[in-house]
């Protein structure tokens, strides 16, 4: 029995040639902060994940496992599969036994909506103002911005434009009705 | 409008940041040795500077650190920004 | 006979696309490329609308934006739209225009009357008029209001879709024309990231019109040769049909991009318009210059046009608007006008106010058989509705008087150019200082702001090559400033304009100052009618400076705001008061440069998308389940949920008795969370909260109220330890964020070696709040966790499995009933409040909404923050130093408590009160007095701040604050009610219901 809801189930996703508006389904969402002065904890927690932590605004390290962006000089969020998320919090609890950090689990906190497709910039650009030509480049990189209201975390996960757009739960239904009007121009 | 940038996020737009009025205001070790007009002093009043102004900032709509401008209020140009606990710049 | 003044060929339009379209009713039909204005000129129809005051016919002084005249309502229905240029319109398929300001047409028009009476409207005649008696001020302004004004505002809702924005480029250059290509060529050819703006349908401005040669090439084919390269780079965008309309700090500029509204209507998923805010790295202004009109007597006639706007008429768009033309004038490059048209078969007489004019002049004009008046002005025009002559006379050049006789000329067409004036608007918005050109009589850019260069008409400069080159330099500067270069120099060699402008009179008002006599009509703004004898009047009523007299004559208001009228208007104050311009100073240039939509402004923020609206995870339950809703910030918490008949008391009574009686249950979702992690997090509360956390247990739950260093409550909520180091705190719905930021700011900016993190989970966590007296034994049936009164008493907080999802449990209540609020990770919210309400039919368990929650708190005597408290009552005021710490040394507020006017003994408190009726529930609000007077002023001593009936008590209650309240129980006070009616009510405690709290310890 699924007992799990999202905010966005009974949302019509938008598929075109170029435009693409998706909600995803829940992951593993794990924040994490640290002094950033404190290399004993990057140390330990580059270990476990198996890369470094993002050093700058803008970074996401990630490998097969896990995803991990930056959101401040000592605050992280590693995403990982949604069955991984305990054993991940599990594991850097035990490996980092001692320190002083924080992990807390905000995988219900944030919803997922993905806009990918040419016109992927574009629809940004009306509500967000981020300079695209600075900021979200290439592949792996991130920046916290807002888009119309709502405050987010986008996510560049391709060369092509593919972007995963982190909104909180209760904002999701706002952000994502802005979103697919804003796709309308370019779905004719 | 102003572009801020933010010492850990570079420039961005100035609606993702708020402002908290002036910075450099300690508040005092200890309160309760204070006179009414010491803590009056540290409550209420402000330098209020035509010319050269040093405040605090947040950026909300991204790294939610809060760090220092230096600006310039009568031409509004920012001069400077830098992280809490740095060293304030000399005008 | 259609299309009778256009010629037979030349010009940008397409004669073989034919375009219908309708004014007043009548079809016409134009071409592909024709304005409105082109095409009617082209129909021979001059007269376009009426003038805003005296309901003068008017016609198209202009041939763009700066036009006052020509202003049409265009379209119909809900997409109509007010106060269009016909000037800027183009034509499409099926548009539809009509003139405004008329009635019951433009041709006869009852209004125009006012003309006759001008002498009795004169500026500020309003103010004069109608200012007394002051009671009568709202039966003039029913009349005022409805004779004011130009088109019709559409009366219902603009369907269409308004889209925003946000650009950054490294070179902005606003305006296509010669100057702005230019630059724009150069920034592109050095491969910087250039846009490029024009107000037009395509860029090249005056030289899409003039007779000018660059190179071999005239302008025209010289311009497309330009643009297309443009177009071949990558790095540069061209926005036509854009206009600027704000510039603003650190080139934050604002643009209104026409994207459908120059097309019939296509679908409602294309954007009408689009509203650009750009950030630019450096801008280049590349505007141009607007030509001036002259001021004289009778120069608002349909059929008088400033020389430049018919030069456009004819070369571009193919249309001689006359044939019996005169163009009055003070400068050599008027003449290019009346040369074009005498070229095209005019016969052309020229006025000149100069007495020398240059040989070459007279000799060109003599090879076209242009007959010169020089020292001439043209002092009276006739002709109602369309211009048919005018009257001549000399002028003595020594004392600037008529003399000679007067001679009348006939005439279909009258051209004015008084001159040019640089557009110095956004400079000016820009914080640009402005100073005037004595040889141009106008104001020209002085001080730069930094990244940022004028170039070209713009700057004051109308020398063409110098203008090419300039520009082009301008772009190569800043190109060079961003590091980059161009890797092809300007070729150009030569570039010639028929006849340059290099100076020009400001003639103010016409020759000789006895002939503005009151009433007289020698406009200056066209728009608003304003003559120089109302910039007379109020110079002699004493409104000398240029900001009064713009506001008393309202000269520049209009929605050109001044465009053609600014300069004369301040020349002629100049010249009464005898004083330089530069002393006059000008007025000050505010966006937006034109009139723009507000729908852009809006964009898409309308409707549901106007502000966020906060939803938790049980939003779609409370929808289908009937819930009223009410805002709270930006949440829609269900504020009741009525059944069948239920109004809003039937429904809250009955919510309010099955919380009291068996079982109720709340969507608490909204109240702010955050997670506090790390070995100070003690430490810190102790700080952050009045009370002391050193001794919380892990498992307890405490709660706390927040001050501000002045001492003031500014939030409450309660926080469990959940382990060691790890707190879980809740704040008010409301100030959930305002609470993150204060943490965060004594974490960042105060205490940096405290080890805390927060972060806040507020939608991490769903919670369903359950509460009354069955609500223990409802839930041990559905969690795995032993609930009983001795394994999990009050304040306490349990994990474990609830309807088998991880969840934590507090035993918390905001009701005063036995209360367990329930939080699992939202996924699961819906899911579990579902298996509530279906394993809690046995107790008819019952949703209920804000207002029971709030009746039920206040039986309780519970504040709410911000709606008991404002920012200004202390704990001690609401009756709450038993929270504050006597022994902590310090926290946020602690010094406070301490100042003279916290200690004051008759600062208000929060009571109960109780009215003595029993009936009466008082409007939250209320003042509260010792002593009722018929009417105010009366000596407030408090105010209702909540207030209901309370369906446990059978009586209303309130919690009020009132001055020494505590120290006046049982004394009866006085509410006035708007009715006039006076309540009696008696101050009580303020815990109406279970005064010992035995319930939630149940």
């Amino acid at each position: 029995m699924n007992n799990t809801n999202s905010p966005l189930q009974s949302k019509d996703q938008i598929k075109s040639s170029n435009i693409n508006l998706e909600y995803m389904d829940f992951i593993g969402k794990i924040n994490l902060r640290i002094r950033d002065v404190d290399t004993d904890v990057l140390n330990k927690v580059s270990a476990y994940l198996g890369y470094e932590l993002p050093k700058n605004s803008g970074e996401v390290s990630t490998n097969d496992e896990s995803r991990t962006a930056w959101l401040g000089p000592n605050e992280f969020l590693i995403q990982c599969a949604e069955d991984k998320k305990d054993k991940f919090i599990e594991d850097l609890n035990r490996n980092l036994n001692e320190c002083f950090y924080a992990l807390t689990d905000v995988s219900d906190y944030y919803i997922t909506i993905r806009l990918s497709g040419e016109k992927s910039i574009e629809v940004l650009e009306k509500g967000c103002p981020l300079n695209f030509k600075e900021y979200l480049k290439n592949k792996n990189t991130c920046a916290q911005s807002y888009i119309s209201k709502g405050t987010v975390l986008i996510d560049r996960l391709s060369e092509d434009q593919v972007f995963d757009i982190l909104i909180r739960w209760s904002f999701a239904d706002y952000l994502w009705d802005w979103l697919s009007d804003s796709c309308s121009e370019f779905t004719n | 409008m102003f572009v801020i940038k933010c010492p850990y996020c570079g420039e961005r737009d100035q609606t993702e940041f708020s402002c908290h009025g002036e910075a450099h205001i300690a508040r005092p070790e200890n309160p309760e040795t204070l006179t009414d007009e010491e803590w009056g002093e540290y409550l209420f009043i402000r330098s209020n500077k035509k010319g050269i102004h040093y405040e605090r900032w947040t950026h909300d709509h991204g790294c939610r650190r809060w760090f220092n401008v230096m600006r310039d209020t009568v031409s509004d140009e920012i001069l400077a920004t830098y992280k809490m606990g740095e060293e304030k710049p000399k005008s | 006979m259609s299309n009778q003044n256009r010629i037979y060929k030349g010009g940008r339009i397409d004669r073989d696309l034919a375009i219908n379209f309708k004014f007043n009713g009548k079809e016409y039909i134009g071409y592909q490329g024709d304005t409105l204005a082109s095409a009617l000129l082209a129909n021979d129809v001059h007269l376009i609308g009426r003038s805003f005051k005296y309901h003068r016919p008017r016609g198209i002084l202009t041939s763009g934006s700066e036009e006052p005249n020509a202003l049409v309502q265009l379209g119909l229905g809900a997409r109509t739209e007010p106060n269009m240029r016909a000037t800027e319109i183009e034509i499409y398929e099926g548009l539809e225009a009509s003139s405004q300001n008329c009635w019951p047409s433009v041709n006869f028009d009852i209004g125009s009357i006012n003309n006759f009476l001008s002498r009795v409207f004169p500026a500020g005649f309003y103010y004069k008029t109608f200012m007394w008696p002051p009671s009568l001020w709202l039966f003039y302004e029913h009349f005022i209001r409805k004779a004011a004004g130009l088109g019709v505002a559409p009366t219902v809702k603009n369907p269409d879709r308004y889209e925003q924005k946000f650009h950054y480029c490294d070179i902005l250059v606003v305006g296509g024309g010669a100057s702005g290509l230019m630059s724009a060529l150069a920034a592109g050819r050095s491969g910087c990231d250039v846009l490029l703006i024009d107000e037009k349908p395509e860029p090249g401005g005056y030289l899409r019109n003039t007779s000018a040669k660059i190179d071999n090439l005239n302008s025209n084919d010289w311009t497309n040769e330009i643009l297309k390269e443009l177009e071949s780079y990558d790095n540069v965008t061209i926005l036509n049909r854009t206009a600027v309309m704000g510039y603003y700090d650190y080139n934050y500029l604002t643009a209104l991009q026409k994207v459908t509204n120059h097309l019939p209507y296509l679908s409602d998923k294309m954007p009408r318009e689009r509203y650009w805010r750009i950030r630019a790295k450096k801008v280049i202004l590349a505007q141009g210059a607007f030509e001036r009109p002259l001021v004289f007597s009778g120069n608002d006639r349909p059929g008088i046009m400033l020389a430049s706007a018919a030069r456009t008429y004819l070369n571009q768009f193919g249309v001689l608007p006359g044939k019996s033309v005169i163009l009055f004038t003070n400068n050599d490059h008027a003449y290019g006008t009346a040369i074009d048209f005498a070229n095209k078969g005019a016969k052309v007489t020229i006025v000149d106010n100069r007495e020398d004019i240059p040989s070459e002049l007279s000799d060109r004009c003599n090879k076209v058989k242009i007959k010169i008046y020089p020292s001439h002005s043209i002092i009276n025009t006739h002709g109602y509705q369309k211009i048919k002559k005018v009257e001549i006379q000399k002028v003595d050049q020594d004392n600037n008087e008529l003399t000679g006789s007067l001679r009348e000329i006939e005439c279909d067409l009258v051209l004015m150019s008084g001159g040019w004036n640089p557009s110095v608007q956004l400079f000016s918005q820009s914080r640009g200082k402005l100073e005037y050109h004595s040889k141009l009589n106008s104001f020209i850019p002085k001080d730069l702001i930094k990244n940022q260069k004028v170039v070209g008409c713009n700057n004051g400069n109308f020398n063409l090559l110098e203008v090419l080159k300039n520009s082009y330099q301008a772009g190569l500067d800043f190109a060079t400033e961003l590091g980059k270069s161009a890797n092809k120099s300007l070729e150009i060699e030569t570039a010639f304009e028929d006849l340059e402008f290099t100076e020009a009179k400001v003639e103010p008002y016409m020759i000789g100052k006895k002939k503005v006599t009151h009433g007289s009509k020698h406009f200056v703004d066209f728009q608003h009618d304003v003559t120089a004898a109302d910039i007379f009047l109020a110079q002699r009523e004493g409104y000398i400076s240029v900001e009064h007299t713009k506001r008393y004559t309202t000269t520049g208001m209009g929605t050109d705001q001044g465009k053609t009228s600014n300069v004369n208007a301040l020349a002629l104050m100049s010249h009464i008061h005898n004083k330089p311009v530069d002393n006059i100073g000008h007025t000050t240039f505010r966006p937006p440069y034109s009139p723009q939509t507000i729908g852009a402004i809006a964009g898409r923020n309308v409707d549901h998308l106007f502000d966020p609206e906060r939803k938790t995870a049980i939003h779609q339950w409370h929808v289908d389940n009937g819930a009223e809703f009410e805002d709270v910030g930006q949440w829609k918490r269900p504020h009741y949920f009525p059944q069948k008949n239920e109004n809003i008391h039937d429904a809250v009574n009955r919510e309010c008795r099955a919380v009291r009686n068996s079982l109720g249950i709340l969507d608490a979702s909204t109240l702010g969370k955050i997670d506090l992690q790390g070995p100070d997090v003690a430490k810190f509360l102790n700080l952050i909260y009045t009370n002391a956390w050193s001794k919380l247990e892990v498992g307890s739950c405490r709660y706390g109220l927040m001050c501000n260093e002045h001492g003031m409550v500014f939030d409450d909520g309660v926080t469990t330890r959940i382990s060691e180091n790890r707190y879980h705190m809740t704040t008010t719905t409301g100030g959930a964020a305002r609470v993150m930021s204060w943490l965060e700011e004594f974490l960042q900016t105060e205490w940096l070696d405290m080890e805390v993190f927060c972060t806040s989970v507020t939608e991490q966590w769903t919670v369903l709040s359950i509460s009354g007296p069955n609500s223990r034994e409802f839930l041990s049936s559905l969690a795995d966790v032993d609930i009983s009164k001795e394994a999990f008493p009050f304040m306490k907080m349990k994990e474990g499995k609830v309807c088998g999802i991880d969840a934590r449990i507090f035993r918390i209540s905001f009701t005063g009933e036995l209360s367990f609020e329930i939080n699992v990770p939202s996924r699961y919210g819906l899911f579990v409040w579902n298996e509530f309400m279906k394993h809690g039919k046995k107790y008819d368990i019952t949703p209920y909404g804000t207002e029971s929650m709030h009746v039920l708190r206040a039986e309780k005597g519970f504040i709410i923050v911000g709606q008991d408290t404002d920012g200004s009552v202390t704990p001690k005021d609401i009756n709450m130093d038993w929270i504050v710490s006597k022994k902590k040394e310090d926290f946020l507020g602690k010094r406070s408590f301490s100042r003279s006017d916290t200690r004051r003994i008759d600062r208000k408190q929060l009571v109960g009160l109780l009215v003595n009726d029993k009936k009466t529930v008082l409007p939250e609000g209320s003042y509260v007095v010792d002593e009722a007077k018929p009417r105010p002023p009366m000596d407030m001593i408090g105010h209702v701040s909540s207030s209901y009936y309370s369906p446990t008590c059978d009586h209303p209650i309130a919690l009020s604050l009132i001055k020494n309240g505590l120290n006046r129980m049982g004394d009866v006070v006085k509410i006035p009610l708007m009715s006039g009616k006076v309540i009696d009510a008696t101050i009580t405690d303020s815990i109406f219901y279970d005064k010992e709290g035995a319930r939630n310890n149940e």
